[in-house]
């Protein structure tokens, strides 16, 4: 008799759902493609769909949190693994757990609530948005760097000491080695980003517009998921927001595999 | 030296970017127990909320109940799922699909939670109506990708000379993963539960569209069932009067109270902890 295989079971249902997650998205948003449009102009009353005002601030709001966690989130690997004593190690991993776990909407209900009433009257705005983000986004990019960072040879820092390298610029040396996979967890902490959705949606302000002043509200792709899909009642418009979660879909994991390639390339070395 | 001096100022650069990455964690959690601790009474915990607006009282047991139940029902889909394809995943490489299913398990981990909840609307909730039910499903496709990679790493390490020590007995495959494999990681199989289920908990985008909102305490997993993540977004957002946003706090308050104690339970266990944690550090 055969051996029951359980665990084959669930590796091809694991294989079906990632499927049907994207044809689901895509079968019902082909209604709304007609509708759809390249344009900032939202306006669900005349069926006007344009999507750009969305991705225009995923991409702001992301890239700005980025912009401020990435060399927070570097340096401060760079330290526990090259500096740090011990002791301070193991806390450190320990105050990197719980920065993990705390649920997004306690980061939003802060940003919210603490951030934004340094703004005064504009209490949500992008800055906001992507501050809150930034200190969500540092556990990853900590955690994968740190890695990273960690399994860079030995011998690799051992040259670079033989050369009379000093502290710091033996610490570079690993920086630059591991550089793929440090380039790959802020892909990482970006997928993250771009698919955050409760600290975006409560910090962000949610107007539909275009501005560079990170002083403006804006809106991104989650949070318009979030805050119209509940209460659109037009098939049409229910459709033209489930364009906008397949194009998440489509972000995120374009972002996935480029992340994957990128560290695949630093492993081969 | 200039060098020397260089030296110098790149370990202190180095750590300030470490403090200045530590500080967040401590101002959040004072923050939070700072003006959660007022809305704390016995009251808050043990009771649902009565009348509205200016006048609501009552607390947010509802909430509570109600990510019991959400919770129950992910645990009870996404733990064994997980558990499963994390097996697959460490012991079956020769497989022709596991490259499919290496892939998929990435893209799931990928995918935005709110995405997964609209999906689960489209599919489930349009015939059930929201309910902790369909909010338990789509947590557990959230908590399933972050189970098996974690299951997949713990049971990796489990040395190769035990599990063919089983073979050599006459097991078979299923016998050796359900006797063998997973008794002897069991450890940190268990640590990446917890820390999965932990942080499905403190999700609230996937039980937007799935888990419903009501005000009265779910008696079935049929029931609306508003979890505590949920509701910090409705008061906080919705409801733009002092009172609520001190339940949003109260509720932040319990729910970063309970998040943190999964981390503390889970950190009670070493073993291969760190990777396991590297994993779920990605997994949103």
């Amino acid at each position: 008799m055969r051996d029951v295989r359980l665990d084959d079971l669930a590796a091809i249902l694991t294989i079906a759902i990632a499927v049907l997650t994207g044809v689901v998205l895509l079968v019902f948003s082909l209604p709304s493609i007609p509708y759809v449009h390249l344009s900032i102009i939202w306006d669900p009353v005349s069926r006007f769909f344009g999507i750009l005002a969305f991705v225009f601030g995923t991409l702001y709001v992301s890239l700005l949190a980025l912009l401020i966690s990435s060399p927070i989130g570097i340096g401060a690997a760079l330290y526990i693994v090259r500096y740090a004593p011990d002791k301070v190690k193991r806390y450190y991993s320990m105050i990197v757990e719980a920065m993990a776990s705390v649920p997004s909407v306690v980061y939003g209900l802060r940003g919210f609530l603490v951030l934004g009433s340094f703004f005064g009257a504009f209490k949500a705005n992008k800055l906001v948005a992507s501050l809150t983000l930034s200190v969500m986004l540092l556990p990853t990019i900590i955690s994968l760097s740190r890695a990273s960072l960690e399994s860079v040879p030995r011998e690799i820092v051992e040259a670079a000491y033989a050369l009379g390298a000093m502290k710091h610029e033996a610490a570079l040396v690993a920086l630059g080695y591991s550089r793929n996979q440090i380039l790959g967890s802020v892909l990482i902490a970006l997928m993250r980003a771009v698919g955050e959705t409760m600290a975006v949606t409560m910090t962000v302000g949610n107007v539909v517009g275009v501005s560079m002043n990170p002083l403006d509200p804006g809106s991104t792709l989650t949070s318009l998921i979030a805050t119209e899909f509940g209460g659109a009642m037009d098939p049409i418009h229910r459709s033209a927001i489930i364009f906008a979660a397949f194009l998440l879909f489509v972000i995120s994991l374009t972002i996935y595999s480029i992340a994957r390639r990128v560290i695949g390339r630093g492993e081969e070395k | 030296m200039e060098r020397r001096n260089k030296e110098r100022a790149f370990g202190i650069l180095l750590k300030l970017l470490g403090t200045l990455a530590a500080l967040p964690i401590f101002i959040i959690v004072a923050f939070v127990v700072y003006n959660g601790i007022r809305a704390i009474s016995r009251d808050f915990i043990t009771k649902t909320p009565q009348g509205f607006g200016e006048n609501v009282s009552g607390g947010i047991a509802h909430a509570i109940v109600g990510t019991v139940f959400v919770m129950i029902v992910a645990s009870f889909i996404g733990i064994p799922l997980g558990v499963l394809t994390g097996a697959y995943l460490s012991e079956r490489k020769e497989s022709k699909l596991y490259r499919f299913v290496e892939r998929s398990v990435g893209a799931l981990m990928g995918i935005p939670s709110v995405v997964v909840g609209l999906v689960v609307y489209l599919l489930l909730v349009v015939h059930t109506g929201p309910c902790a039910f369909a909010g338990g499903v789509s947590l557990a496709l959230v908590m399933r990708p972050m189970v098996s990679e974690s299951t997949r790493v713990a049971l990796a390490s489990v040395p190769q000379e035990i599990k063919e020590g089983g073979f050599a007995l006459g097991a078979k495959r299923h016998q050796v993963l359900v006797d063998i494999t997973i008794p002897a990681a069991r450890k940190n199989v268990l640590v990446g539960i917890v820390l999965a289920v932990g942080r499905a908990m403190g999700e609230a985008a996937p039980i937007l569209f799935t888990a419903g909102y009501a005000d009265a305490m779910p008696r079935s997993v049929r029931d609306p069932a508003p979890t505590l993540p949920y509701i910090i977004y409705v008061y906080a957002l919705y409801y733009p009067r002092d009172v609520y946003r001190l339940r949003a706090r109260g509720a932040s308050l319990i729910l970063l109270a309970i998040s943190l104690s999964f981390v503390y339970l889970s950190r009670r266990w070493r073993y291969e902890r760190y990777r396991i944690r590297k994993i779920l550090s990605v997994g949103r």
